[in-house]
């Protein structure tokens, strides 16, 4: 692109002598990758993209956008639908329309969740030593009782809860 | 396909529309939220506290505790 327009500037004679054209031949410019051409996206925030969907038209396609070139009252239905699947892939509705995929994805999230839960299962059963005695019932109940005596949480926790009078827990 | 128009979509104001709408209701649930915060927590709490030191005796509290033997410092008589 740039040596065409280097081309028209010094004039074609000067630049046939240049060393640069030498060196190519006949190509000075590099190939355009797909990828930084105008593209055509199927997007609900891009209702006319950059490129029409059908860049190759056949020759039937090729009469038709001579026919468009015309009144379009002379178009039938179908050639406009024809015209219209030329230029979009997906309409509003196909584009918009979900799908049954997170049936799918929910199904594999609670599959790995079960998994995991076998292997931590697995883990305390053959892994894991036994709990700190700190965890008995016995114990437990010392603790709870030496916790009521210092009147842990008296307005709205744990000593709230206790009948200090009938010595039971409040119903 | 039918040969019949579809009636014209809204055109304007959509952003409006949805601005006023999203404010609004914006609005009321974080009003709503502060509200059920305020009378679902705030007082019941202030209720709570101030039942239990209405008519709260520390040094019957005290004693009650230092008979149960958690003073190191007070012993049970």
């Amino acid at each position: 692109m740039l040596a065409s327009r280097a081309f028209s500037l010094i004039g074609r004679r000067a630049l046939s002598t240049s060393i640069c054209v030498r060196a190519h031949g006949h190509a000075g410019v590099v190939k355009a990758e797909d990828f930084s051409l105008p593209a055509y996206v199927d997007r609900r925030d891009v209702p006319l993209p950059e490129a029409a969907f059908v860049k190759q038209l056949s020759a039937q396609q090729k009469a038709l956008k001579e026919k468009e070139k015309a009144s379009w009252t002379a178009l039938s239905v179908d050639e406009k639908i024809e015209l219209y699947r030329i230029k979009f892939n997906e309409s509003y509705a196909e584009m918009n329309k979900g799908s049954n995929e997170w049936k799918t994805v929910l199904g594999g999230v609670l599959f790995f969740l079960g998994l995991t839960g076998v292997i931590l299962i697995w883990q305390k059963i053959y892994m894991y030593g036994p709990i700190p005695h700190t965890f008995s019932d016995e114990w437990v109940s010392m603790q709870t009782k030496r916790m009521l005596d210092m009147r842990i949480n008296p307005v709205e926790g744990l000593s709230s809860q206790w009948d200090f009078e009938k010595n039971e827990w409040k119903k | 396909m039918s040969s019949a128009l579809l009636p014209k979509p809204q055109m304007r104001r959509l952003l409006a529309r949805r601005m006023k709408f999203h404010l609004l209701g914006a609005f009321f649930v974080s009003f709503g939220c502060a509200a059920l915060y305020k009378f679902g927590v705030a007082e019941p709490r202030k209720k709570a506290y101030a039942e239990f030191y209405k008519n709260y005796d520390p040094m019957k509290d005290f004693e009650a505790m230092r008979a149960a033997g958690v003073f190191e410092s007070a012993p049970p008589k």
